[in-house]
């Protein structure tokens, strides 16, 4: 190649980078800089358009501070995290307690079950959100917490990631441990727990976030303001006052925030603990 | 070393006791599985027999049979949607995972610069749909969004996006694009950097050009990872609900009224759940068809490789 | 995703499953007191804690209530119904209410949700007056026979205001509030613009109810008025637009358009309401429809995409010249320092002239375990001293002929602002129109609303009015 047109390419390869990088960020911290930025300038900046929409002007906290003043979201932080701890604190002992059963143990219909659960991992939460709201409301349970947490613990993803890492650790120190005559609980405990620290991580992540960014279902289930959880909040808020841009900006910001702040730098585990289990193949 | 627990009786005293336990410890999430994931879906099509009739002393619940579907079909707003969502669904899918092996091949290189990059890259993986969805609703906005600002620099009038018939469900599809193509790209990478370096520098030994490389060595290596993308990407996209709910309710004039949102509108709008949970029948049933196809592609792959 | 297929039982050879790391690299029985065992723990702890948390809040909120009531309200009316339940509290030591309140669209939507639960909690219903036939049908309200005397119902409001809340002869709803609608003008934005401003009701002058009947008579603009003025008043730079000529308070809403096409001679349904084929869809919905969506698309005088409240928010911050929206927000823009002025609400040129009206009613909670209660909450609100600090408190043009007299009677309405009440006054008896009262109300509301949408967001309108009349029918068909 001569000179010029490979200087070319690599140029159109720069921008063609370039171009996908800001693509992906520039969304998030627009709204970033909007959230700090007052609601007359984020308008300003943008008709004609100017690059000074994407810094903080004169920054300012007043779109936050609404945020907890007049929409309740210290509220609606504190029933998130809530419901997604204790989902995830449920979930992985529950979960676990069977991925560890079909890892590792022996019973009737262990291939039955299994395929079942993986079934049911394959279906959709948003499709059966409907019939699932009749199910919880004949329960009495609805517009509670429990009705948040309850559907979400048992996860057949997260079962699956459990039973793929039980599966690899070695058979004989079980076998020994048997045979030393230790209970099934115990062998749980004290020899699988404590090597579980990767899957408990994408396990733990993968409820986690199943839980934050559920929608559907709490917008019926859950939709009174003393449960409501940041997702309806949002859209709430979008509904309700559509031209706060700042509060919409703000809000959107902390409901990023958290999972960004955990799934940056535990994906590896997340990713590692699902490609791990035989999908690559 | 003691023969294959299953090979023994289930009588004998440890076995029986082991399955005692086992079935303990799977008690907590099969209960819940059976009850909010198995039962729902035996609701839904019991529920879609029944419909309400309305007094005005209240309303009772008597069993349709198959009326329900009956309006369906005659229904031509069902037809738009499931037109719709399956439009929606052929060109998403494919168009996500062509996306995600792009990016994936772009930063399948060693580095910090490129890690930084990747990090740049992942930025919308922790953002929720509905997160995404309310920016890009205001990067959109026609009114003087941020992109219209910059396409008016460009001396481009402003678009209506979400607000056209004909560009609503694009702008759907470029904010899901948005939220999930990184997400998916990490899976693809994952497979990428699975592959021997040898074979493909055998292959350039033998003379194979960088597209023949591709072609011959990479993608076929891919296929698994790719297929499982296609798959789980599938079913999500399937009864995505979130855009159509915030940005567009079903509209303009039923461009974005995917079969999900319709359920929800007749469930909830209009108070008629039988109604509703027949739509959801015909959702999963696609669902499962549609699932069962792209698993056999998944499976005939798999033997191949 | 089907992983392995062989188990560790009948795996001969285990080894060849640990990826990346040798059997002898696990521990054995040895116990790891590293962080892996203490991550669940640490999570349950933090659960239980919060759980903890949460009950004590619980706990302490509970105050020294023996009843509560929950009343299922738009969250608008929040802080001005506060006065109202004090007093209520104070007249009925022990029973507190408590308001669970939620937007405009969601309100519908939560009622539905809820009640078809057969939700127990909810104790007090807040009814939009057309849907009363269609609560009672769907057994969401309890009647409200026993609550009040005969002489009370038949002599405390109204009539259309009372008959718009029974249902086969039984009052299952009591109105608290009706409505009028307004034109709103800014006459800052009209002298910059050197429009003449309609005529109206401005600050300074005194009124009497025979000025303001001959002002509602005499002085009405037109729809079309209203877009030609609208169309000078926009001001448009660097590619925004930077003032608004005209917008409704609620854009596509039935309450807000019926009047559109009942002031061009058509009419929603049927006089026996069991289609709207040829109404919704006749030559007066069509013209209607044709110059709604010309607002928006053609003269572009009214933004697309911002709904109610919004629009009032735009009115208050002076960004719009003209807003069609209810007497409720008198309050709002007189605080927010906009000088406006208050005219008729419009008509078509040389049609008849129909304003909308019809407001909120409240019901017992079919499934309500506070049933007494509710309802003497009911008739504080809307028959007693309750309806007078209501009026006050929120501004709603009231249905109680004891309110309506201090109206009629009172200093106050004859100087700016609240001579707009004279107006409404003059309104409601002679140009006010109620919405139809089909048990298919949600539907045919549900419907019109998204049709609208879609002409305000550039949809052919006689394509949408047609696509509505097929999807509404139906839903008529049911209900008979």
């Amino acid at each position: 190649m001569t000179p010029a047109p490979r200087r070319l390419a690599t140029l159109a390869l720069a921008v063609l980078y370039a171009a996908v990088a800001a693509f992906f960020v520039v969304p998030l911290w627009w709204a970033l800089v909007g959230s700090l930025t007052p609601l007359d300038d984020v308008f300003r900046h943008l008709a004609p358009f100017d690059l000074r929409a994407l810094w903080p002007t004169h920054p300012t906290l007043a779109a936050y501070v609404a945020l907890f003043r007049d929409h309740a979201f210290g509220r609606v932080l504190f029933n998130t995290a809530f419901v997604a701890l204790a989902t995830v604190a449920a979930g992985l002992v529950v979960n676990a307690l069977a991925g560890f059963a079909f890892a590792v143990m022996a019973f009737r219909g262990k291939r039955v079950l299994f395929v079942a659960v993986l079934v049911s991992a394959m279906v959709p939460a948003e499709a059966l959100a409907i019939p699932l709201y009749r199910v919880v409301g004949s329960l009495g349970m609805l517009d509670s917490y429990g009705a948040l947490i309850a559907p979400a613990v048992s996860n057949g993803i997260a079962i699956f990631l459990f039973r793929q890492f039980f599966a690899e650790i070695p058979t004989e120190i079980m076998e020994a441990a048997r045979i030393d005559g230790a209970g099934w609980v115990t062998i749980l405990l004290r020899l699988y727990v404590p090597l579980s620290l990767p899957v408990t991580i994408a396990a733990g992540l993968l409820l986690f976030v199943f839980q934050w960014e559920s929608f559907l279902w709490p917008l019926i289930a859950a939709h009174s303001p003393n449960v409501m959880v940041l997702q309806i909040a949002l859209a709430n808020l979008q509904q309700q006052h559509s031209t706060q841009w700042t509060q919409i900006f703000a809000a959107s910001s902390l409901a990023a925030l958290v999972p960004l702040m955990l799934l940056l730098p535990l994906q590896r585990y997340y990713v590692r603990g699902i490609v791990g289990s035989g999908v690559k193949g | 070393m003691a023969a294959p627990a299953e090979q023994r009786g289930p009588r004998t005293g440890p076995r029986r006791h082991e399955e005692r336990v086992a079935y303990l410890f799977l008690l907590p999430a099969l209960a819940g599985l059976a009850l909010f994931r198995v039962y729902p879906i035996v609701e839904a099509i019991a529920g879609a027999l029944y419909r309400d009739v309305f007094t005005s002393h209240g309303p009772r619940t008597v069993f349709a049979g198959l009326a329900n579907f009956g309006s369906l079909v005659a229904d031509p707003v069902f037809w738009a949607s499931l037109w719709v969502t399956l439009e929606l669904n052929l060109i998403i899918n494919p168009l996500q995972v062509a996306l995600a092996l792009g990016l994936a091949l772009m930063v399948d290189r060693a580095g910090r610069a490129v890690r930084l990059y990747r990090l740049l890259v992942l930025v919308p993986i922790g953002v929720s749909l509905p997160v995404a969805t309310l920016v890009w609703r205001l990067m959109l906005d026609p009114n003087g969004g941020f992109v219209n600002a910059l396409l008016g620099r460009l001396g481009i009038p402003p678009q209506p996006f979400y607000t056209s018939a004909g560009q609503a469900l694009w702008s759907i599809i470029l904010i899901a694009n948005w939220k999930g193509v990184s997400y998916w790209m990490v899976f693809v990478l994952a497979g990428l950097q699975a592959i021997p370096a040898e074979l493909k520098e055998a292959a350039a030994i033998d003379g194979a050009g960088p597209l023949q490389r591709f072609a011959r060595v990479t993608l076929p290596l891919l296929r698994g990872p790719l297929l499982f993308v296609l798959v789980a990407d599938t079913v999500i996209n399937f009864v995505m609900f979130v855009p159509m709910y915030l940005l567009t309710r079903g509209g303009p004039s039923g461009a974005t009224n995917v079969l999900m949102y319709q359920a929800y509108k007749v469930g909830f709008a209009f108070g008629d759940m039988g109604q509703a949970l027949a739509i959801v029948t015909v959702l999963l049933a696609l669902l499962l068809g549609v699932v069962t196809w792209q698993f056999r592609l998944f499976d005939r792959g798999w033997g191949r490789s | 995703m089907e992983g392995s297929r062989m188990t560790p039982m009948d795996d001969p050879h285990p080894r060849q499953h640990v990826r990346g790391r040798s059997a002898a690299s696990f521990p054995g029985t040895a116990v790891r007191a590293g962080t892996t065992r203490r991550l669940p723990l640490r999570f349950v702890a933090i659960a239980l804690a919060l759980i903890g948390l949460a009950l004590a809040g619980a706990a302490a909120a509970q105050a020294t209530c023996t009843t509560t009531l929950d009343y299922l309200t738009l969250s608008e009316f929040d802080s001005a119904m506060q006065p109202v339940i004090r007093a209520f509290e104070a007249q009925h030591p022990g029973v507190c209410v408590k308001m669970e309140g939620y937007s405009f669209g969601d309100l519908f939507q939560t009622t539905q949700v809820r009640m078809r639960a057969r939700d127990t909690s909810i104790d007090v219903l807040l009814v939009d007056q057309p849907v009363v036939a269609a609560y009672t049908s769907l057994g969401y309200l309890s009647p409200l026979d026993g609550t009040f005397t005969d002489q009370q119902v038949a002599h405390t409001w109204v009539q259309p205001a009372v008959d718009a809340g029974k249902v086969n002869g039984h009052l299952m709803a009591a109105p608290q509030d009706s409505s009028i609608q307004l034109l709103y003008f800014n006459r800052k934005l009209f002298a910059e613009a050197g429009v003449a401003p309609p005529t109206g009701l401005v600050p300074g002058e005194t009124v009497s109810y025979t000025d303001v009947a001959a002002l509602a008579k005499q002085h009405r603009w037109t729809w079309e008025q209203v877009t030609a003025a609208a169309k000078r008043l926009t001001v448009r730079s660097g590619g925004a637009t930077r003032t608004w000529g005209f917008t409704f308070g609620q854009p596509d809403e039935l309450y807000q358009l019926q009047p559109l096409g009942l002031s061009l001679g058509g009419t929603l349904l049927s006089p026996d309401g069991t289609t709207v084929d040829g109404y919704l869809n006749g030559p007066a919905w069509r013209k209607a429809a044709v110059w709604y969506g010309d607002l928006f698309n053609g003269a572009k005088v009214s933004p697309k995409g911002v709904p109610y409240p919004q629009t009032a928010d735009l009115f208050a911050e002076g960004k719009v010249a003209l807003y069609a929206g209810g007497a409720w927000q008198l309050g709002k823009f007189k605080g927010s320092g906009v000088d406006f002025g208050i005219a008729p609400y419009p008509a078509f040129a040389g049609g008849t002239v129909a304003t909308p009206t019809g407001g909120w009613y409240l019901g017992v909670a079919a499934y309500s375990k506070h049933k007494d209660e509710a309802a003497a909450f009911i008739r504080f609100l809307t028959a007693e001293q309750g309806a007078a600090l209501w009026f006050a408190s929120y501004g709603h043009f009231p249905p109680q002929q004891s309110v309506l007299d201090t109206i009629r009677s009172g200093k106050a309405y004859t100087v700016f602002p609240d001579d707009a009440y004279l107006l409404g006054v003059y309104q409601s008896r002679t140009t006010a129109v109620v919405r139809p009262k089909t048990p298919a109300y949600l539907q045919l509301h549900n419907i019109f609303d998204s049709a609208f949408s879609d002409i305000r967001n550039g949809a052919d309108p006689g394509q949408a009015l047609d696509g509505a009349v097929r999807q509404i029918d139906p839903y008529l068909k049911r209900f008979q």
